[in-house]
């Protein structure tokens, strides 16, 4: 294990009955560092997401965040300990203003019981939480507005904001570009690389442009398999990932 | 074969589409282009009957059939491959080709269960498969058989590449390739505009829920200016 990682993955593996979706997968993520997760459709990307967001349990293998072996803590102790993750489809509430999306994501990190007598809306740790989650992801703006009218790239910079609002160390974010035109990948872009100083950022992304602008180290994944780990020129240059995933015309 | 004229569209009290004029000629490409929220999605669903417009007319070959539920629209001989795929989860890969098998418009049989199999070879060694056990790859590519399967003379595309890794990508727009030079005319969304431009033969580009831009694929290539100004690319 990697001493410097905050959070560090070692021979990770889940199995469906008799597919092996996750196969003895290791790697670390670090303040400072976008490591990003590219491989085929249906290679075991999100299942690796759902294993370190603990969603999903692991069959084998070990996550250490802090050097503290969590794979047994369940989600909600894994979230409150700085684990947060984002999701490929969009899961805001539509008819929820955007600071009250974020102010829920806040509360549901907020290890004090709420008190039944003081209205979630003065609340004072999850509204200066979700002021800061927007203010990070650049929709302070948009607080006000219902989340349903912001335009697509607005709802997907919205999830990460509702993640920002937990308060998490290491971010897993599914395909946030998911759907995006180009300024709206721009924007995000500029968000995630604002992100990486003070967090540690695991990125399952397709597009390749944005994941050769972004990231600092890249696994790629085959059939659950990690079949390569490098810096983007490498990856780039290496003939089992163009064979494999990339082709020719990156 | 297909035009739309001065068409109108609400969702509830948002006017989405605003006039829109547009036209695909018989066995010609259209790439439509357009930031999000433009209307693209919005223009195809009023095409196809999943959505009624406001105003304005659909017609195809003269004809006019706006409203047409989208059923009768694939009688037509229009094969439409939407966003988000919507192949059958709990049937097989066989059964979803078969249950959409169809002769053209015309009687012919142009595209056949066998000919879809020898298109995408990854579809013939999944026939057993149900539709939910497929990788994204594998349902768009379903997805894809399953409309040449009703022999199209006009196949709409709408984001087919979305979430694909590159290697996939790159088969579909092979495959684009190859239904264009059957002669099938299609009308293609996609955010890659310079694949969209590269496969087409006429560009329309969308603004605010309006045509504000037609011509040659290959003129609006050469206009960077206008891309940067239409799609901030």
């Amino acid at each position: 294990m990697n001493a410097t990682a905050l959070l560090s993955v070692q021979g990770l593996t889940r199995r469906f009955g008799g597919l092996t979706a996750v196969n003895a997968v290791t790697l670390d993520l670090h303040v400072g560092e976008v490591h990003a997760v590219i491989g085929t459709n249906g290679a075991g990307k999100s299942t690796l997401i759902n294993m370190l967001s603990g969603e999903i349990d692991a069959s084998e293998g070990r996550i250490t965040l802090d050097g503290i072996d969590v794979t047994q803590r369940a989600q909600w102790r894994r979230a409150r300990a700085g684990v947060g993750r984002s999701y490929q489809r969009t899961t805001i509430f539509p008819e929820f203003s955007v600071h009250e999306n974020c102010r829920l994501a806040a509360q549901a990190a907020t290890a004090r019981p709420w008190t039944v007598w003081q209205s979630s809306q003065r609340c004072a740790a999850s509204n200066a939480a979700a002021d800061a989650a927007l203010e990070a992801a650049g929709l302070s703006n948009e607080a006000r507005r219902v989340a349903g009218t912001l335009s697509h790239g607005a709802q997907r910079q919205l999830e990460v904001a509702m993640c920002l609002a937990t308060k998490p160390r290491v971010l897993l974010l599914d395909e946030p570009l998911a759907g995006m035109g180009a300024e709206e990948t721009d924007r995000m872009l500029t968000l995630l690389a604002r992100l990486k100083s003070t967090h540690a950022i695991l990125l399952v992304e397709h597009d390749m442009d944005a994941v050769f602008r972004i990231a600092d180290r890249i696994t790629v994944m085959v059939n659950g398999t990690v079949i390569a780990t490098g810096d983007p020129a490498s990856i780039r240059e290496n003939p089992e990932v163009r064979t494999a995933y990339l082709g020719e015309d990156h | 074969m297909l035009v739309v004229r001065d068409l109108n569209t609400y969702y509830g009290n948002s006017h989405i589409l605003r006039g829109v004029h547009a036209g695909i000629p018989a066995a010609t490409s259209v790439g439509l282009l357009g930031r999000n929220g433009m209307g693209k999605t919005t223009l195809i669903r009023s095409m196809m009957g999943y959505v009624r417009p406001a105003s304005g007319e659909v017609q195809v070959d003269g004809r006019t059939v706006t409203g047409w539920p989208p059923e009768k629209m694939a009688r037509l001989g229009i094969g439409y491959v939407p966003e988000g795929r919507g192949i059958f989860p709990n049937l097989s890969v066989r059964e979803n080709l078969v249950m959409s098998e169809r002769a053209g418009i015309d009687g012919h049989r142009a595209w056949t269960f066998d000919r879809v199999m020898a298109t995408f070879p990854r579809l013939a060694e999944r026939l057993s498969h149900g539709g939910q056990q497929l990788s994204g790859g594998e349902q768009q590519m379903l997805s894809i058989g399953r409309a040449l399967m009703t022999n199209p003379r006009l196949l709409i595309l709408d984001e087919a590449t979305e979430g694909l890794a590159p290697l996939i990508v790159a088969e579909i727009w092979r495959v684009i390739g190859e239904i264009r030079a059957t002669g099938i005319a299609t009308l293609i969304v996609d955010r890659d505009y310079r694949k969209v431009l590269a496969h087409t033969d006429l560009a329309m580009v969308m603004e605010k829920g309006q045509i504000v831009r037609h011509g040659a694929s290959a003129d609006l290539l050469a206009e960077p200016q206008a891309l940067e100004e239409l799609l901030g690319v």
